[in-house]
């Protein structure tokens, strides 16, 4: 008799850690389109690509051992919830990637270091979502209650605070790009504010994620 | 075999004759042998898998202690229930009736029952059907009820104990549950959300060495020991219980003071996901399989397929097994303070298991025995009187024949299944297992003093699922349910039509 199923929560965490990664990849992809790298931009696409396709397999996995007579320790459709945002890390950081291979673009050194700081922000919100995914295991051992509940709901609290940072770097970079469109072909400025937008609905997806996992442990 | 029987085809009234007799004492004999191999080569496994899987005990020490307390449950406590499947659902009209032609009738029926349970047993796991040895066999009482008193008139059987044992059958799971789920709150609430959890935990282990040696011994001590001609009140049986459990819990406290936080170590630290083993050996059966039904050169490519499969899965289950000394369920995860906590379960785990195994000698080994005893009582008294205790100490010899039985059934074929069951039960970490396990040792225990025969199977996963709904298993199945109660309507029938078809064979063959 299966009285076990297979427990979501190792792969779930196993899909997080390829997310992490895509997310991680989206500074070196960007700055080889700015800095004209061709070879290198060539190198990291393809990680991006791969890396997606293989968090896409795991999803599916997944998915497919979550028939609805599977019972969890939390509400089965909240875990498949944020398995679908968490899908969005790596189907948006292809976006993105993708989004560079459109057209030859152009980016005014004035906007580099604004960027850069989104797309750093961006990284350490999604960062603090793979770890507070990496908690999973401990919290189903301890039943999501107790002190290693409170250290989660305590990252939540840190990725909504950060998120709200990247927020407002969103706007000030894309502010900056606006600021600057005398000098950006209007091509250029619809992409680069497009990818922009992007960045920002990475850290968005993140922060949906902690906010479900809050709603888990509260259940 | 059948020029031996011949001679008493169609011999009619008086007493079997000596050969006649050999015959049933075979078949009976035969037939309860075989249902205690059967218990306890398919159900011992979930006494023990869990221990096995979680790393508390090795294969060999399972068995030895699994034989250990399944007989002395089965010898101790099998009484009550065998007592409930040997006369329990016949009205004393029904056995006076029986005793007017000698018992011949109740032999017969008792022969066919133990066959047709037999006989569905074997098929049931031909056919890999998860059935009930308890089912079975109360199925196909009842079913040998029915045709012996298909002319008399009603009353006959008493449908309200029939009730009662499918009543029992429903509340077990769910008592079972119950009782599982509040000890693993408690575990929660006074351990696993605690800051110092090892700490918490070994504050809280001597207690529940208590209660579960309390249980244990309560029950064997009130009324238990008659065989050992120790018949005490209950008020002396519970005095003893809670000595003896105090006694091991203050044996228990140094032993837990041992135990001490290990930090992360590399070596455990590669472990695969249990996921990629779980998949790399059904994709090994599936290369076989495929490889058999292509030809020519694909066929060779998917047995080279199927051989390197082969030699990833076996380099995965070295990389898995623990290095010795170490645990491999609790040491895959969580943080060093987690591990030591569930190391200290690890050894309340093994109580608990044992406390299953007692428990299940005690119900199971009636499912094997009752209707042995039936058959040999009448033929001790020369079909006098049917309902009557066992002449002598045959009553123990039987109990102990079942015991036996049980354990050779473990040692033949259970440890294989404890071995296949322990791998398969990684999420069942020692917390989970040992409320579980506690909680269906204690509804199975009850049950038997009551007389009840239940399935411990199905207790031991409504324990689960009572762990399970306080957020304690990563992911149960709940389609088992489903298949519980599939087997409950199935067997029943079965049982008791096999046990027609046999009744009418016998009454046949002997006359």
């Amino acid at each position: 008799m299966a009285l076990f199923g297979r427990s979501p929560f190792k792969p779930i965490q196993a899909h997080m850690e390829k997310s992490r990664a895509c997310v991680e990849r989206i500074k070196p992809v960007i700055n080889s389109i700015i800095d004209d790298e061709p070879a290198e931009f060539d190198r990291v696409f393809k990680e991006i690509s791969d890396l997606e396709s293989e968090a896409d397999v795991i999803k599916n996995d997944i998915r497919s051992h979550l028939p609805k007579s599977i019972f969890l320790p939390i509400d089965r459709r909240d875990l498949l919830e944020i398995l679908d945002i968490q899908e969005e890390l790596p189907d948006t950081a292809q976006d993105i990637a993708i989004l560079l291979t459109l057209r030859p673009l152009k980016l005014p050194a004035d906007m580099k270091e604004p960027l850069n700081n989104l797309i750093d922000e961006v990284a350490t919100v999604c960062n603090q979502a793979a770890d507070m995914v990496q908690e999973f295991d401990e919290l189903v051992e301890t039943s999501f209650g107790g002190p290693e509940a409170k250290k989660v709901l305590g990252m939540i609290e840190q990725i909504n605070a950060d998120e709200t940072v990247a927020d407002g770097t969103e706007r000030a970079a894309a502010k900056k790009l606006f600021d600057l469109e005398k000098e950006v072909e209007v091509l250029d400025v619809i992409m680069w504010s497009r990818i922009i937008n992007k960045l920002g609905d990475l850290a968005d997806s993140a922060e949906r994620m902690a906010n479900r996992l809050r709603l888990m442990i509260a259940k | 075999m059948f020029e031996t029987l011949s001679p008493f085809l169609g011999q009619s009234g008086g007493w079997f004759s000596e050969t006649q007799v050999f015959w049933i004492y075979l078949i009976a004999m035969g037939g309860g042998f075989y249902m205690a191999w059967s218990i306890g080569a398919n159900d011992v496994a979930n006494a023990m898998g869990t221990s096995v899987g979680s790393g508390a005990l090795t294969l060999r020490n399972a068995i030895i202690v699994a034989a250990i307390f399944e007989f002395a449950g089965a010898f101790l406590v099998g009484s009550h229930v065998s007592e409930t499947v040997r006369k329990g659902i016949f009205s004393n009209e029904a056995m006076t009736f029986l005793n007017e032609d000698g018992g011949r009738l109740y032999v017969y029926g008792m022969m066919g029952a133990l066959l047709a349970a037999a006989t569905w047993l074997l098929t049931a796991t031909y056919f890999g059907l998860p059935v009930s040895t308890t089912h079975s066999i109360v199925g196909s009482v009842v079913g040998f009820g029915m045709v012996i008193f298909w002319n008399e008139p009603p009353g006959m059987i008493l449908w309200s104990e029939v009730g009662k044992i499918v009543l029992s059958w429903v509340v077990s799971p769910l008592l079972a549950g119950g009782f599982a789920f509040l000890v693993f709150i408690s575990i929660q609430k006074l351990v696993l959300h605690k800051r110092d959890m090892v700490n918490s935990a070994k504050k809280m282990a001597p207690f529940l060495v208590f209660l579960v040696f309390l249980v244990i011994s309560l029950v064997t001590l009130y009324k238990g020991l008659k065989p050992l001609k120790l018949d005490w009140t209950f008020t002396e049986a519970l005095l003893g219980a809670v000595s003896i459990g105090i006694a091991a819990a203050l044996v228990s406290i140094p032993l837990l003071n041992r135990i001490t936080v290990e930090e992360d170590d590399p070596e455990t630290a590669h472990a695969q996901n249990p996921v990629i083993s779980e998949d790399l050996a059904r994709m090994k059966t599936k290369f076989k399989k495929l490889s058999l039904l292509a030809t020519g050169e694909v066929e060779g490519k998917l047995k080279s397929l199927g051989a390197k499969i082969e030699e990833l899965s076996a380099e995965v289950e070295e990389q898995d097994q623990p290095p010795a000394g170490k645990t491999a369920g609790a040491g895959a995860w969580g943080t060093p303070q987690m591990r030591a906590t569930e190391k200290i379960f690890i050894y309340l785990q093994i109580l608990s298991a044992c406390t299953v195994a007692f428990a299940h000698g005690a119900n199971d080994v009636a499912n094997a025995v009752g209707p042995l005893m039936g058959v040999i009582g009448v033929l001790q008294r020369e079909g006098q009187i049917v309902s009557e205790q066992l002449a002598g100490h045959w009553g123990l010899y039987i109990l102990g024949l079942g015991g036996i039985g049980i354990v050779i059934g473990l040692a033949t074929w259970g440890w294989r299944v404890i071995e296949t069951i322990g791998k398969k039960i990684t999420e069942l970490t020692p917390t989970r297992g040992f409320s579980a396990e506690f909680g269906a040792a204690i509804t199975i225990l009850v049950a038997s003093r009551f007389g009840l025969p239940i399935s411990t199977t199905h207790t031991l996963v409504g324990a689960v699922l009572g762990v399970g709904f306080a957020r304690g298993i990563g992911a149960l199945n709940l389609r088992v349910v489903r298949d519980i109660i599939i087997s409950w309507v199935v067997t029943l029938p079965a049982g008791a039509v096999l046990t027609i078809i046999f009744y009418y064979i016998f009454k046949a063959s002997f006359g």
